[in-house]
């Protein structure tokens, strides 16, 4: 049987990246967001947010539609069905080790 | 970076916190509240209604603000459902309120308490273990409530003292203000709570 420990270190770390973890918490909470409100939720510099949304787009987490606004470009990220049930099935992963944490002894 | 639960809050919240929106509609009513206030109703509408479409043009300006410098979110359907089933519920208890006001002499503002209910609605919808969001809503709603019952606490005409005519324009004098410095506070606090983002231009 594993400890907690070993446990924690498995944890899936495309999604507990700490920014990854951020955008998809974000995402999980609405319908969707442009980049430039991700940047803001995240508190990520453009170049990086780029970079993680690339990988998350690669698991098929999230969608990236690029489309023009008043001439303007602008791209729409959304959280996938997939990605959803990624997200909710990681805090429900952290929460059950926090539990176990608690409880464990040497 | 910000922790998850405030990333969760500021992003189902993001449309809310935009403060700046609700000025032109607490501008339209106050207005509209000075001009009843000094005018006989009888005269011609074309005032306040210059009022309202001047002041909810306004609004054009203040979403390509937010657009441009914060970006968008899109709220997910359930919550936007939820809000507009209780705005209607909000609309029509104010109306009942409103015709309450105007039919019979209360020693209390109808009208007042309804907006009091509107504006702790709006605060519960954004309660996030007492956020100063949350806390300035509470403070507004208590602020109408109180506003709404002074004859009854023994403060009677006390919109005369602020120059209104009765107490139906002192209710709505004091929530037009209301939503004007609510809707500042509300900008500050969401302009300053969004980390910085020195590359934020929309790819």
């Amino acid at each position: 049987m594993s400890n907690v420990f070993e446990d924690l270190a498995g944890l899936d770390k495309l999604i507990h990246e700490p920014a990854r973890l951020s955008i998809m918490t974000a995402l999980a909470s609405i319908k969707s967001a442009d980049f430039l409100a991700l940047l803001h939720l995240t508190g990520l510099t453009g170049g990086n947010l780029s970079t993680h949304l690339s990988k998350l787009e690669e698991a098929g987490w999230i969608t990236q539609e690029k489309q023009f606004i008043s001439k303007k470009p602008n791209t729409l990220i959304q959280i996938t069905e997939k990605g959803r049930a990624a997200i909710e099935n990681h805090w429900k992963q952290l929460e059950s080790l926090r539990r176990d944490a608690q409880e464990w002894k040497p | 970076m910000q922790s998850m639960s405030r990333t969760s809050f500021l992003a189902v919240n993001y449309p809310n916190l935009q403060g700046l929106k609700q000025i032109p509609l607490g501008l339209a009513l106050l207005l509209v509240t000075l001009w009843a206030n000094g005018q006989n109703l009888a005269h011609s509408l074309y005032l306040p209604l210059l009022f309202m479409v001047g002041s909810f043009a306004l609004l054009i300006p203040i979403y390509r603000y937010y657009d441009h410098l914060f970006g968008r979110v899109t709220r997910r359907l359930t919550s936007v459902g939820l809000e507009i089933a209780a705005g209607g519920i909000c609309a029509l208890l104010v109306s009942a309120a409103f015709w309450m006001e105007i039919t019979f002499k209360l020693p209390f503002s109808p009208l007042g308490l309804a907006m009091t209910i509107f504006l702790l609605f709006v605060s519960l919808r954004m309660w996030r273990r007492l956020s100063r969001v949350f806390v300035t809503g509470l403070c507004s709603s208590a602020l109408m409530a109180i506003v709404s019952i002074l004859p009854v606490l023994g403060i009677p005409n006390w919109w005369s003292a602020v120059g209104m005519k009765n107490h139906i324009l002192g209710v709505t004098l004091v929530y037009s203000l209301i939503m004007i410095v609510s809707g500042i506070l509300s900008h500050i606090y969401f302009a300053y709570s969004l980390s910085s983002a020195p590359e934020a231009v929309n790819e």
